[in-house]
C-alpha cells in the first residue's frame, strides 16, 4: 500500500481514538489527552526539521551579500560587471585575514557579453582605521567597448566597438584625516592590447576609424601612472545616500611607455549633494563633474583614455561612452521620493558637454536627456536601479546595481 | 514533502477539532471541576523535538493575509475560563496579575551576578547584518555579544536591555541581557574559537576576526566598547518558533500559534515598544528539563530593533506605520510623485543618537504595524488587545523609568525622553484598547461573599465619569450550558454585588452555578452596554468562587 494512504489511515484512527477523550473529567485531562493524541499521531513519523523556504533563502543570501560588503572573511558573491555596458555579470571572491589588520581577497567575474575580470588585493589598515595601504594585480578583458569618434558632434551612426585586454599592478592607499576628509593615492603600471570588438551588430573600431580619428588605435597600451585625490565625503550612507554630499578633486598622471605621444595629465572634480526636502522624505540630488585631460605637448590622449559621457552614470539617455573629448562636463539633477520601504522613484534630467578645450565646454553642443526610474535599496545600500531616459537619440533603458553618481576611477579605459 | 504537508494539516485539523469540540459543543459541561486552569498542561515528553531552521518570511506574510481573510476569528485557544492566560512554556503571569515593584522591573529576568571579565572569545560571526561574538566570562557562562553601531552609541544596546525588562515583566520568556563595557585587551581568543564568515561556513577564528568585528562597533571615548551580553538560555536550543501553525514535533504544542493570546497580545506590546521585527528569527525554542521529562520553552530574543533602534541605525521613518510593502500607499506615492503625505512623513524626532526614532504624540496603537505582517497579530481580537492593554497599563511611571534606567543611557536627557515616550505610548494603548469594550474586569469574591469587579478604563484614568452598571443574575445549568434569568435587569452604581441565593441546585452535581451579566452605562461609550458575563460556582461547604468570565463576542 502507498505510504501516504497508510499514514492517512493512521491519522484518521488517531482522530477517532482521541474523540472519547473529551469526556474526561477535568480540563487538565482533556489537555493531556490532546497532547497524548498528538504524541501517538507523530510517534512513527520521522522528526522533520523546518526548512527555510525560497523567500527566506533569498533574504538570507541578501543578508550575506550585505554582510559581505562589510568585508568579512570567506567566499563572497560579486554582482555587476567591471565597466558600464558589461551586461549582466556575476562572480565570486574569497577574502581572508592574514596577520593583524591585513586582508587578502581574490575574485573573478564574468558577464553575459563575455567581459571578464580577475583581481587579487592585499589590504592593510591601521588599528585606528585611519590609514590603509593595498596592492592589487588585475586582469581584464573588455570585449565590446563603444567608440563613436571624438568631439561633441560625433555621430551615432559611427558606432563601433573595440576590445581591450589589460593587466595591471597597483599600489594604493588612503589616509583619513577626519570622518569626512580623506586623501587617496594610487601608483601603478598597466599594459594592454586593443583588439577588434566582438559585437555582431556594430563594426569594429578599426573598420570605421583610423589612427587620426582614434588616437592610439595602432599602439600597445603601456603606462606607468599615479594619481591622488582629496575627498570630502559627508554622505550618510555612501551605499545609498539620503543626505550629505561628496566632493572629490583628483589629479592623475599617465606616462606612456609605448605610445610615444600618449602621455597626459588629468584633472577630475566630481561633486554630488543630497538635499533632503521635507524632513528627509524627498531628496533633491544635484551632481556636477568636470574632467580635463591635458596631453603632453604635441601629443594626443589615446581615444580609450579620453573623458567620456553617456550611460547610467552621466547622460542616461545616451549609450555608454557616447561622447569623448579631452574635456567633459556633466550636470545631473534628480528628484527622488520614496514609494515603499525598499523602493524609491526618481525623476531626473542630465546635461553634458565634451570639448577639446575648457572654454569649449561653454559653447559646444549640449546633450540633454530626462527620464524617470526606480531604485531598490536597503536602508544603507543600493540593490538595483532602473532608469528610462529620453535624449535626442531616442529612449534608453539602463539597469545598474549601484546608486547613481558613483564616482568611478578606473585606470583604463576611462570610465565615467 | 507532500506527505509531511498532509500530516501537518491533519494534525492541525485534529488539534482544532479537539479544542473546538471540547470547549463549545452542546451537551458538554462548560466548566470542568478544575476550572479555571492557571497552568497550561504540558504532559508529554518533548525529547524527540529536532532543531529547526528559521523559516518564515513569505510564508508568514501569506498566513497573515489568509488570517485577515479568514472571516470570524475565534476566541484565543490558550485562555482559561476566566479570560486569562495560564502560565506555560510560552507565558508567565507577572505584571497585571500581581504587582511588580520598579526594582523588580529593573531586575527583569536577571537571576545571578552580571558577567565578569576577563572574557574568552569562543566564537564569532560576520555573516548577517550585525557581526557578533560569543564570549565566556570568568565564571564559565556563555554570552552572545552584540555591539552598538558606529555613530550611534547606546542605541541598540539600550533598546535591547530596556525591552528585555519590559517584555519579561509582561510575561514572556526572554534571555538575561546585560550591558557591559569591554576593552580589546579584555578579549582573549580561545584556541578552539570558531568563526563563521560571510559564506556561512565555520573556520578557526583569528585575532584579526575580532579586530574586524570591533571595527564595525561603536567605540567609547576611552577606547572601550559597550556590549550587550546575552546569557545563553536554559536548555538546548531547537530553533525558532513561528507565529502560525504548530510545531509538529512538539506533542505539547496543540494550540495554533496564531490563536495563542500570548502571541496575539504581543501585537499590543510590540506596538508599545515599537518592536517592528517580530519574525520567527527573533524567537527561540529551547528544550528544557521539567521534572522527569523535557518540554519546549518559547523565548523572544533579539530586541535590538525595538524602541527607536533599527539595530544598525535609527529606525526608518515609516517603521511602525507601514509594512515593508503596502500597495495603496506605494501607488499613491508613486502616482503623486511623492506628494502623498502619510503621517510618518510629518513627524519630528529629537535627534538623540542613543534613542533613534520613537515618539509618543502621534502613536496610534491600533494602527501600528510591524515590518512584516504577523499572523498572530492579524488575528488579535478586541478581547486580546483589552487583555494586553490591562498589562501595559499596570506599569507605573516609576516602573517604566526603572526599566529605562536599566538601559544605562549616559545622557540623562535621552533616558528622560525615552521614559516619557513610553509613558505616552502606554497611555495611548489604554485609551485605544480599554475603551473598545465594556471595561468591567477582574471579578473576585471577597470575604463577605460579595462579587467585586473593576472598571479598568476608569482605574487606568483613560476615561472620566461616573458610570452606572446594569446587572442581571441568572442560574446556570453547567451540564446543559444553559442560563435562566432569576430577575430583571437592575441598575447599580457600586462595583460590588451581593451574590443572590439560587432557588435550587441547578446541576447534576453538588456544584451550583450562577451567572451575572454586567453592562456599563456611560453616555460617551455606548458599546460598553454589551454585557460581560461572570460565572460563579458554589461548592458544598464552600463560598462562591469565580469560575468563568466572558467579555462576549466583540
Amino acid at each position: 500500500m502507498h505510504p501516504t494512504f497508510i499514514r492517512l489511515c493512521a491519522l484518521a484512527g488517531a482522530c477517532v481514538v482521541s474523540m472519547p477523550l473529551y469526556a474526561q473529567e477535568t480540563r487538565a485531562s482533556v489537555s493531556e489527552a490532546q497532547s497524548a493524541a498528538k504524541t501517538e499521531q507523530t510517534a512513527d513519523a520521522p522528526a522533520v526539521a523546518q526548512k527555510p523556504g525560497a523567500f527566506d533563502r533569498l533574504v538570507s543570501l541578501g543578508t550575506r551579500v550585505s554582510g559581505n560588503a562589510g568585508g568579512g572573511n570567506g567566499v563572497f558573491p560579486i554582482f555587476g560587471g567591471p565597466v558600464p555596458g558589461s551586461g549582466i555579470a556575476a562572480g565570486a571572491g574569497l577574502r581572508h585575514s592574514v596577520g593583524s589588520g591585513a586582508v587578502v581577497d581574490a575574485s573573478m567575474s564574468l558577464s553575459l557579453r563575455g567581459y571578464a575580470e580577475a583581481q587579487a588585493t592585499i589590504r592593510s589598515s591601521s588599528i585606528e582605521g585611519r590609514a590603509s595601504i593595498a596592492a592589487q594585480v588585475i586582469a581584464q578583458d573588455l570585449r565590446q567597448l563603444n567608440y563613436f569618434g571624438f568631439g561633441a558632434d560625433s555621430l551615432k551612426s559611427d558606432h563601433s566597438d573595440y576590445r581591450l585586454r589589460r593587466i595591471g599592478a597597483l599600489a594604493l592607499g588612503n589616509i583619513r584625516a577626519t570622518r569626512a576628509l580623506n586623501l587617496d593615492w594610487r601608483a601603478g603600471y598597466t599594459e594592454g592590447r586593443l583588439l577588434p570588438g566582438t559585437s555582431s551588430v556594430t563594426p569594429s573600431v578599426e573598420q570605421r576609424f583610423d589612427a587620426a580619428s582614434a588616437p592610439g588605435l595602432d599602439e600597445t597600451m603601456r603606462y606607468v601612472h599615479g594619481d591622488g585625490a582629496l575627498n570630502l565625503d559627508w554622505r550618510d550612507h555612501p551605499g545609498y545616500p539620503t543626505q550629505g554630499g561628496m566632493l572629490r578633486a583628483g589629479l592623475s598622471r599617465y606616462q606612456s611607455l609605448a605610445v610615444a605621444a600618449g602621455s597626459f595629465s588629468q584633472l577630475d572634480v566630481d561633486t554630488v549633494h543630497y538635499l533632503p526636502i521635507f524632513r528627509r522624505n524627498f531628496d533633491l540630488i544635484v551632481r556636477g563633474r568636470v574632467t580635463l585631460a591635458r596631453p603632453d605637448g604635441g601629443s594626443q590622449v589615446p581615444f580609450y583614455m579620453l573623458p567620456t559621457l553617456g550611460g547610467s552614470e552621466t547622460l542616461r539617455g545616451f549609450s555608454d561612452f557616447r561622447f569623448r573629448d579631452t574635456d567633459a562636463a556633466v550636470v545631473n539633477v534628480e528628484y527622488r521620493w520614496p514609494v515603499f520601504r525598499m523602493m524609491d522613484a526618481a525623476l531626473f534630467a542630465d546635461g553634458g558637454r565634451v570639448a577639446s578645450t575648457p572654454g569649449g565646454l561653454l559653447n559646444s553642443t549640449l546633450h540633454r536627456d530626462y527620464g524617470m526610474g526606480v531604485r531598490l535599496h536597503t536602508p544603507t545600500r543600493a540593490i538595483a536601479r532602473i532608469d528610462v531616459a529620453r535624449g535626442n537619440e531616442g529612449i534608453r533603458l539602463s539597469v545598474s546595481l549601484s546608486a547613481p553618481f558613483k564616482s568611478t576611477h578606473a585606470v583604463a579605459p576611462y570610465v565615467p | 514533502m507532500f506527505r509531511t504537508g498532509i500530516a501537518a494539516m491533519l494534525l492541525v485539523a485534529v488539534a482544532l477539532g479537539n479544542v473546538a469540540v471540547g470547549v463549545t459543543s452542546a451537551g458538554s459541561p462548560r466548566f470542568l471541576p478544575d476550572d479555571p486552569l492557571m497552568r497550561e498542561v504540558e504532559s508529554q515528553d518533548a525529547a524527540r523535538v529536532k532543531p529547526a531552521e528559521p523559516a518564515e518570511g513569505l510564508a508568514s506574510w501569506r498566513a497573515a493575509k489568509a488570517g485577515t481573510r479568514a472571516g470570524r476569528i475565534g476566541l484565543a485557544g490558550d485562555v482559561n475560563t476566566v479570560d486569562g492566560v495560564p502560565d506555560s512554556a510560552w507565558f508567565t503571569n507577572r505584571i497585571g496579575t500581581r504587582p511588580m515593584t520598579p526594582d523588580e522591573v529593573r531586575r527583569g529576568p536577571d537571576t545571578g551576578t552580571p558577567p565578569m571579565a576577563p572574557w574568552t572569545v569562543v566564537a564569532g560571526k560576520s555573516d548577517g547584518v550585525t557581526p557578533g561574538l560569543r564570549l565566556q566570562d570568568s565564571l564559565g557562562r556563555i554570552y552572545f555579544v552584540k555591539f552598538d553601531p558606529p555613530g550611534f552609541p547606546e542605541l541598540a544596546s539600550g533598546a535591547e536591555v530596556v525591552s528585555t525588562k519590559l517584555l519579561y515583566a509582561l510575561g514572556y520568556w526572554v534571555p538575561e541581557n546585560y550591558i557591559v563595557q569591554v576593552r580589546r585587551e579584555d578579549l582573549r581568543r580561545s584556541p578552539r574559537a570558531a568563526f563563521k564568515g560571510t559564506d556561512g561556513r565555520k573556520r578557526p577564528m583569528t585575532d584579526a576576526d575580532i579586530d574586524f568585528i570591533l571595527q564595525h562597533a561603536a567605540r567609547s571615548g576611552d577606547g572601550s566598547y559597550r556590549i550587550v551580553a546575552s546569557l545563553s538560555v536554559e536548555g538546548t536550543p531547537v530553533g525558532p518558533f513561528r507565529y502560525q501553525g504548530l510545531r509538529t514535533d512538539d506533542p505539547n504544542d496543540v494550540v495554533l500559534h496564531e490563536d495563542r493570546r500570548s502571541l496575539r497580545a504581543l501585537a499590543v506590546f510590540a506596538a508599545w515598544l515599537n518592536h517592528v521585527d517580530t519574525k520567527a528569527q527573533n524567537t527561540l525554542d529551547s528544550l528544557v528539563q521539567a521534572g522527569d521529562m523535557r518540554v519546549v520553552r518559547h523565548y523572544l530574543i533579539d530586541f535590538g530593533s525595538t524602541l527607536g533602534s533599527a539595530g544598525t541605525e535609527p529606525k526608518d521613518w515609516r517603521d511602525g506605520f507601514e509594512y515593508a510593502y503596502e500597495g495603496r500607499p506605494a501607488a499613491l506615492s508613486l502616482l503623486t510623485f511623492g506628494a502623498h503625505t502619510p503621517i510618518w512623513r510629518t513627524l519630528r524626532y529629537p535627534g538623540l543618537p542613543s534613542i533613534g526614532r520613537i515618539e509618543g504624540r502621534h502613536f496610534d496603537p491600533a494602527a501600528w504595524k510591524p515590518t512584516l505582517p504577523n499572523p498572530a497579530f492579524q488575528r488579535a481580537r478586541a478581547d486580546d488587545t483589552f487583555w494586553a492593554a490591562q498589562r501595559v497599563m499596570a506599569f507605573s511611571d516609576d516602573a517604566i523609568r526603572a526599566a529605562v534606567d536599566s538601559g544605562e543611557y549616559s545622557d540623562p536627557a535621552a533616558a528622560r525622553y525615552l521614559a516619557d515616550v513610553l509613558i505616552e505610548r502606554r497611555d495611548a494603548i489604554g485609551r485605544a484598547f480599554l475603551t473598545r469594550a465594556n471595561p468591567v474586569s477582574n471579578p473576585t469574591i471577597d470575604g463577605a461573599g460579595r462579587l467585586n469587579f473593576r472598571n479598568v478604563a476608569l482605574d487606568a484614568g483613560v476615561v472620566e465619569g461616573s458610570p452606572m452598571y446594569r446587572v442581571r443574575w441568572s442560574t446556570f445549568d453547567n451540564a446543559a450550558d444553559l442560563a435562566a434569568s432569576m430577575e430583571s435587569w437592575k441598575t447599580v452604581r457600586a462595583s460590588s454585588l451581593v451574590v443572590p441565593e439560587p432557588p435550587a441546585v441547578t446541576g447534576p452535581t453538588e456544584d451550583r452555578f450562577l451567572m451575572v451579566e454586567i453592562s456599563t452605562v456611560l453616555a460617551a461609550f455606548p458599546e460598553w452596554q454589551r454585557p460581560v458575563r461572570v460565572f460563579v460556582r458554589g461548592r458544598l461547604g464552600e463560598s462562591w468562587t469565580v469560575v468563568g468570565f466572558e467579555r462576549g463576542t466583540l
